[in-house]
């Protein structure tokens, strides 16, 4: 691992020298310094009238302007480099640089803004003013993202943007993170947005090995850690369907669209440098009892034996301080000792990440940005880690008056080392570190190699039961390592008529090849057991993402009032996911882990290929400044539904009134009432659900004459039926919204209600087995979400020298499975059983989504639990299942301060979600294993059967489950920042800018409901698990330095 | 002008994007590394259906099978509750059964029979697919009786997901009807399927084995009837009587599967899941040892054995012991606890009793399927009930003697000479005096012939326990099915009286709850062990 690790570093200086490279070959092509007299005409874009009186300027030289005549001609004299600034009341200011022509005509768009007025960017990069969208759009800045970070940006968006439900997931440096916006659109399928960078749609698959039933497994990560935060200028979210109907089926989870730093034209050479350092510590939210040690009905170990028995047993004695036997033999003080075990083994991490970038704007409307950045985070999971290369630019190039060419490309390299196990017992070091008696300490268990081997090598096991692993042990003896490498690149070529047509055409590919190795050891206890003599998979994953756009439109101007934009477009676009997986049981060679030491290999092979055509198109109307209306159209063909069928057309229509500009209300800068209905198309998740196939499942050897006659065995098909009448399925909204900005912006208010509906939403059906099959997907799924998201943003105080602004927001959204086709219910998963723990999780009709079903005891005529006399505890064998809730939080909603004083700056965000509910499996395993407060006090005999208390509080656990679905509401003060802003003059406005800031991440949970493990700690971010926790990393607190230089 | 030009562009597009959506994304859609039906060779699926047929890897082989049946016919018992069915406990395993062969048969051979229906070059194939149907849902109606027939299978191709069931009487007039054509179309101037693995190497000789076996399975579905419909048994037996040769004329005609330890589809499942399961806790039962020592028959010391003290193995006829059926260790109730019922258990242990012999039980064991054995035993039966004794005592020993000696299937180690089972065959003449005492003799004899197909051996038992002569094992020598002694374990489910069918599995309840529901109510509303199927008529 290290020594690949090491060829990434030279790989990194490689492109250094080649972006030093590039940056000069650029920077050398700006011109020499000239006098030079440019003239030209300037008119208006739509009608082709002259603009007299318009003023024409020198950027940054107000003293050189001239203004044009009747005829709308100007002259000026200055000095180039220079950029020139057209603008007049009415149109839209235009810079433009002015590198070796002489004449320099200009044709006025009308303004369709104020002046200072905000920018949205709408679907397919689309830049409109803020008055004229129609729908609900979310915007983040970049520069929220990258001084209090996450490895994934995706990360910082929680508690930031209403309707948008982020959540990370516990699975380590490199985990997934679950996004869902407005609730869930698929009931049993993918729930993640729709990523987009600067218009090229991003594979964003997650490797999720975690089994859906809790039986562990690792979390891969998802797509979204491979950006470098540094590189993002802007975040637009959009949330409902009119947002997203122009991405048609790939965009009904909602659509993220991140813009990227560039270079701006005529801005000339500049440097930027951020550099940040956080520590990261575990937080420990266990809360054990810490009276009584391991041990067996009340009795503390008597010899090794014993111990090992009951290192899950905490029913021992009190703890007295005496000295007992421990797993290994040697006697300890049977005394508490359990604080800090989660912090003994957690070791303090540290996360680096250093992004340079250095951009080049020319003269001539061209510009150009490139970043290196490195990120090596060496996390507070032991011996886990992440480290991540990107390298990325983008170059806008001006090829003449009419022509533009955008390219685009960004490379990523990274190795994430150990993603733990997580969930279950196996290889899981968050499970026995979780669990351990309070009179164990943890660094007893790291043996004498000091990674939880015995002497010989073999996993030192603190447990009788050989599937609880050591957690040193699985720390640091078991392997796993995912390499992945992605470029993604996108060449955009868009030629502007003189009359104003566009056609624009863009090629975008999006490439990742993973690797991936997991090495179970032949020393592992489990795998003794498993008599499989050590076992290792290697996985190779290629995915690719081709999408081929064609897009060409105009803007009319219809009447003086009334005018129209309409844009086409086609989109060709092809996903690709190939895996080739070989497995190996028994290591010939000991030690060697490599799969040529492999006795049993065995190769599987998998293919993914989906392509789909689609036709869009948009128009635009705005009247005058006030009245505006889109409508948009999408067609999309699937190659994986039914064929033949062609007719699905997606329409949307959306409009805006823009009152604040016909009843002038004091104070008010802005008033927009906002409508909109779409009505999108959705797809299924994975391809070749339509059509049955056939194959081959090895061969049957027979023996005839002397001769072996092999007999390739077929089969057809697999246990769901192909469905060859699959439609797409639709997410029907409708939605209202209103924006008002009073005090020049410094009170801001949206508000935005919608109702989302999903027909026929294609999910999994159990049918009868004697169709031959288990299940058929199906269109039947049909749910419902209200919603209201509320963004309320201000300046409460801004004096000369202090600046206080608070932005809030606020989220509501209730869904409700409406039918599924006739079925009461979806099963969508269980937990564990196998340690006794039995709750799950459907889609019920009539039901919020995700309700969370758990055992609850039986009940007399008056409701009372009966008590079994036997055990004074209720029967388990008697409980039934009862529904606990949803596991959705209905509500939601983020505060965000920032202050400022001179050059001082604190900011702090507080976020919260509330509502919904969670199983723990900890918070069981720890009630059945003694640890939990929950099994005090203890007497000797309960019932007339005389059972000790772990018989009682055992018989109480397993009949009342009930009781360890929690509610999953929390407060957090999830980031606070404390910067100071160097201003220029400092440093002689060498430096443009240097901000040092002190930053934390996950400082403290002002409230929540859950004992002994974070309310945010789901282990996966497939809907299947959310609604569950089982032992997973515990979250972590991150505090250091960030610094950011712009030269 | 500027109008007209947006629409050319517009065309211009709609033309680029039309052209792309001709190719046909359908084909896209298609697994490339599987194929579809065009592309397909249906031999495979022949192929998977014979193989599992045998069992799945799911367990209908241990709970439905050993578990279930053949311990219902005392060949089997266990102290156990993994094997309950010595003790005519209502088990989920029963439901094994039907939960997974409409999964791992039923599916497969409908798409054997839909890929070749109407092609001229798989016309054999084809009448194959209808023999191996008919096959699979025998023996699926023969355990539960009314089942998803007519319907089953089509979830793909009808897009029936819920299928009704049918009566037991129009399912085996339709398996008549369908056995019988399929067999008399077979023709040897058309193909020859690759992917048969009953019959092997392929050729004209490969068609004459299959009209051979579809006769002879003709006659097993016939004989079926002889309780509920005599007449139409009769019709049939005449057809397949009329000429010589028509069934399976010596154990080279048995329908063998082959099987291997190379992968989960080719081992032997019996032996994969009671071997992977706890082999431990099945034995023989007395009755079925008994009998067998009592006869000196020769195939006791290759099917059974036993640990002695010493932990050797010891297969000697006369050391071999059975335990009685049950018994449970421990508790207070003396006709249950073994400690109680057999002293024998108080010496040797559980593992005092006779178990089976890995030569029948082994990864790589064939399954017999459909053999001249059972064959000769069944016609010997219809010659003493309708035709004439002599007959019937030509079947027999024909009959006898091929189920001694098709062990020989089994390799090596279980083959018993020609000599020896003859030998037995002399000690055992047939009883030609009486009609009852002869086919005694002679359903006692399919019985042992049907050993390790224990469905089968119950099946036919329920056919013939009305008309047999019975003898009593203790200590009287003689001939005849020996009294299979109900057992009396507390809270069985059947009154103490031998299972007639298996309940549904649980999860008909719920999949199919109209289906289901139909099916119980013309059984008088409750789904039991003791209900009676159509052919089980109680007469």
């Amino acid at each position: 691992m290290k020594k690949k690790f090491y060829t990434l570093k030279i790989d990194f200086l490689q492109f250094a020298a080649l972006s030093v490279l590039f940056i000069l070959m650029f920077s050398s092509m700006a011109n020499a310094q000239t006098t030079a007299v440019i003239k030209g005409k300037v008119t208006d874009a739509a009608s082709n009238e002259v603009v007299a009186g318009a003023t024409v300027a020198v950027k940054g030289d107000n003293a050189t302007a001239v203004a044009t005549d009747a005829q709308g001609n100007y002259s000026i004299t200055v000095t180039v480099p220079a950029v020139l600034v057209f603008k007049f009341i009415g149109y839209t200011t235009q810079e433009i640089p002015v590198a070796k022509q002489s004449v320099i005509n200009v044709k006025f768009d009308e303004a369709s803004e104020q002046l200072g007025e905000v920018k949205i960017t709408t679907a397919l990069g689309v830049t409109k003013a803020d008055r004229e969208v129609g729908y609900s759009v979310s915007t983040v800045k970049g520069a929220a993202l990258t001084e209090a970070r996450t490895n994934s940006f995706v990360n910082s968006l929680e508690g930031r943007v209403a309707g948008v439900n982020v959540s990370g997931v516990a699975t380590g440096p490199n985990g997934s993170t679950n996004v869902t916006i407005r609730g869930i659109t698929n009931m049993t399928g993918n729930n993640q947005p729709l990523y987009v960078v600067d218009g090229v749609p991003l594979v964003n698959n997650n490797y999720n090995t975690t089994d859906l039933g809790g039986y562990g497994g690792r979390d891969g990560g998802d797509g979204m850690s491979d950006i470098n935060q540094d590189d993002i200028e802007t975040i637009s979210i959009l949330k409902g369907a009119a947002a997203t109907a122009l991405y048609g089926y790939r965009g009904a989870n909602g659509v993220v669209l991140i813009t990227t730093k560039k270079g701006k034209a005529g801005a000339g050479f500049g440097i930027e440098l951020n550099s940040n350092y956080v520590a990261e510590k575990v937080i420990d939210e266990t809360d054990f009892q810490t009276q009584y040690g391991q041990g067996n009905g009340g009795t503390a170990p008597q010899n090794q034996s014993d111990a090992m028995g009951s290192l899950e047993s905490v029913w021992g004695g009190p703890l007295n301080g005496a000295e007992v036997y421990s797993f290994d033999g040697v006697k300890r003080p049977y005394s508490d000792v359990s604080k800090g075990n989660l912090s003994r083994f957690y070791t303090t991490g540290g996360n680096a990440t250093n992004t340079v970038s250095f951009s080049q704007g020319f003269d001539n409307g061209s510009a150009t940005r490139v970043s290196f950045g490195d990120l090596d985070d060496k996390s507070y999971v032991p011996n886990a880690g992440f480290q991540r290369m990107t390298f990325t630019q983008t170059t806008n190039l001006k090829l003449g008056k009419n022509l533009t060419l955008d390219l685009s490309s960004a490379y990523a390299t990274e190795y994430t080392k150990n993603a733990p196990n997580v969930a279950d017992a196996v290889g899981n070091m968050n499970w026995e570190a979780m669990f351990l008696p309070p009179n164990v300490n943890i660094l007893t268990l790291k043996g004498p190699n000091g990674n939880g081997t015995q002497a010989d090598g073999e996993e030192l096991n603190a447990s009788a039961d050989a599937y609880t692993t050591n957690p040193y042990y699985s720390a640091y003896v078991l392997q796993e390592a995912q390499h992945r490498n992605r470029f993604t690149g996108s060449a955009n070529l868009k030629y502007t008529f003189d009359s104003g047509y566009f056609i624009g055409f863009q090629v975008a590919d999006d490439y990742i090849n993973d690797r991936i190795t997991e090495v179970e050891p032949p020393t592992a206890a489990y795998v003794v057991d498993e008599g499989i003599g050590g076992d290792q998979t290697e996985e190779n994953v290629k995915q690719t993402e081709l999408n081929i756009d064609l897009t060409t439109g105009k803007k009319f101007k219809v009447t003086k009032d009334l005018s129209v934009d309409v844009l086409l477009g086609a989109n060709y676009r092809k996903s690709e996911q190939e895996y080739l997986t070989e497995y190996g049981t028994y290591f010939v060679l000991p030690n060697l882990y490599t799969v040529n030491n492999l006795e049993f290999p065995t190769d599987q092979y998998a293919l993914n290929i989906e392509e789909y055509n689609s036709l869009y198109g948009s128009a635009d109307f705005s009247y005058k400044n006030y009245l505006y209306l889109t409508v948009t159209g999408r067609n999309d063909w699937y190659s994986t539904l039914a064929p033949g069928k062609i007719n699905y057309l997606y329409p949307s229509v959306s409009g805006s009134f823009v009152f604040s500009e016909l009843l002038h209300i004091e104070n008010m800068d802005l008033g927009k009432l906002r409508m909109s209905y779409a009505n999108v198309g959705g797809a299924v998740d994975q391809p070749y659900q339509t059509l049955q196939t056939y194959g081959l499942q090895g061969s049957l050897g027979v023996p005839v004459n002397n001769n072996t006659y092999n007999y390739p065995i077929g089969y057809a098909g697999g246990l769901q039926v192909p469905n060859s009448a699959l439609v797409p399925s639709s997410r029907r909204e409708f939605e209202i919204g209103t924006e008002m900005d009073f005090f020049n912006n410094r009170l801001t208010f949206d508000l935005s209600v919608y109702r989302k509906n999903v027909i026929n939403d294609i999910v999994p059906v159990s049918i009868d087995n004697t169709s031959g099959y288990n299940t058929a997907l199906l269109n039947v799924g049909n749910l419902r979400y209200n919603g209201i998201e509320v963004a309320l943003g201000g300046t409460p105080v801004k004096l000369k020298d202090f600046n206080w602004e608070v932005n809030g927001n606020f989220t509501y959204a209730k869904g409700k499975v409406l039918s599924l086709g006739g079925e009461p219910n979806i099963t969508l998963s269980s937990e564990a059983s196998d340690n006794g723990a039995s709750a799950y999780t459907q889609q019920v009709v009539g039901k919020e989504p995700l309700q969370i079903y758990a055992a609850y005891p039986e009940t007399d005529a008056n409701g009372k639990i009966v008590i079994d006399p036997t055990t004074d505890a209720p029967n388990p064998l008697n409980s039934t299942v009862k529904d606990f809730g949803s596991a959705e939080n209905p509500w939601s909603a983020g505060i965000d301060n920032a202050f400022k004083y001179k050059h001082f700056r604190f900011e702090f965000l507080i976020d919260g979600k509330f509502g919904g509910h969670i199983y723990s499996e900890t918070n069981f395993w720890a009630n059945q294993s003694g640890l939990s407060k929950l099994t005090l006090p203890r007497n000797e005999a309960y019932g007339t059967d005389g059972v000790y208390a772990s018989t009682y509080y055992a018989n109480w656990g397993s009949a009342d489950q009930g009781q360890f679905v929690y509610s999953d509401s929390f407060i957090k003060l999830r980031q606070i920042i404390f910067g100071y802003d160097f201003p220029a003059s400092v440093f002689n406005n060498k430096i443009h800018g240097l901000n040092l800031s002190f930053v934390c991440r996950n400082v403290f949970t002002i409230f929540k409901a859950i004992p002994n493990v974070d309310p945010e700690s789901s282990y996966s971010s497939e809907i299947q698990t959310q609604g569950f926790e089982a032992p997973s990393v515990p979250y972590s607190r991150t505090f250091g330095l960030n610094l950011k230089v712009t030269l | 002008m500027k109008i007209l030009n947006i629409y050319y562009i517009a065309g211009a597009m709609l033309l680029l994007a039309s052209a792309s959506c001709v190719k046909d994304l359908t084909k896209v859609n298609v697994n490339p590394t599987a194929v579809t039906a065009d592309n397909y060779d249906p031999n495979l699926l022949l192929t998977e259906v014979q193989l599992n047929y045998c069992g799945s890897q799911a367990g209908e082989n241990w709970a439905t099978e050993w578990g279930g049946t053949g311990e219902f016919i005392q060949q089997m018992a266990s102290l156990d509750g993994f094997y309950p069915g010595d003790k005519y406990l209502n088990s989920a395993g029963y439901g094994n059964y039907f939960d997974q062969q409409y999964i791992a048969s039923v599916q497969p051979v409908i798409e054997l029979y839909q890929l070749t229906k109407n092609k001229p070059q798989y016309y054999n194939l084809h009448q194959i697919a209808r023999l191996m149907k008919a096959l699979v849902f025998e023996r699926i109606t023969d355990l539960y009786g009314d089942v998803p027939y007519f319907q089953a299978g089509l979830g793909y191709y009808d897009n029936i997901y819920n299928p009704a069931f049918d009566t037991q009487q129009s399912i085996y007039t339709d398996l008549l009807k369908e056995v019988s054509q399929a067999t008399d179309s077979l023709s040897t101037s058309a193909d020859y399927p690759t992917g048969d693995i009953f019959y092997f190497p392929s050729g004209t000789s490969q068609i004459a084995e299959w009209k051979k076996f579809g006769n002879s399975l003709l006659l097993r579905m016939a004989m079926r009837l002889t309780k509920v419909d005599p007449a139409t048994a009769q019709s049939y037996i005449a057809k397949l009587t009329a000429a010589a040769g028509t069934t399976m004329t010596s154990n080279a005609d048995n329908a063998i599967v082959e099987h291997s330890g190379q992968s989960d589809e080719t081992f032997n499942r019996d032996a994969q899941t009671i071997l992977g399961n706890d082999s431990s806790g099945l034995k023989f039962c007395k009755t079925f040892i008994d009998t067998l020592k009592i006869n000196k028959d020769p195939r006791l010391h290759v099917i059974a054995y036993l640990y002695r003290n010493d932990n050797n193995s010891d297969t000697t006829s006369a050391d071999q012991v059975g335990l009685p059926a049950g018994c449970i260790l421990g508790g207070s109730n003396p006709q249950v606890n073994i400690q109680i019922v057999d002293p024998y258990f108080q010496v040797a242990g559980i593992q005092g009793y006779s178990t089976l012999n890995s030569n029948v039980l082994n990864i790589s064991a064939p399954t017999l399927v459909l053999t001249y054995a059972q064959t000769e035993l069944l016609l010997a039966d219809a010659a003493a009930r309708w035709g004439s004794m002599a007959d019937a005592e030509t079947h027999y020993k024909n009959g006898v003697v091929a189920a001694i000696t098709q062990l020989s299937a089994y390799g090596s180690g279980a083959t018993i000479s020609v000599t020896d089972a003859d030998g037995y065959l002399a000690a055992h003449p047939l009883n030609t005096t009486g009609q009852a005492a002869a086919l005694g003799q002679i359903n006692y004899e399919y019985w042992i012939s049907c050993f390790m197909d224990e469905y089968e051996a119950w099946c036919n038992w329920r056919r013939t326990d009305n008309d047999v002569t019975h003898k009593t094992l203790n200590g009287i020598t003689g001939e005849g099915y020996p009294t299979l002694y109900p057992t009396h374990y507390p809270g069985n489910a059947t009154m103490s009286t031998i299972p007639r069918r298996l309940n549904y599995p649980a999860d008909q309840q719920i999949q199919d709850a109209a289906a289901y529901r139909a099916a119980v109510a013309r059984m008088g509303g409750s789904d039991l062990l003791t209900n009676r199927m159509w052919w089980d008529v109680n007469n």
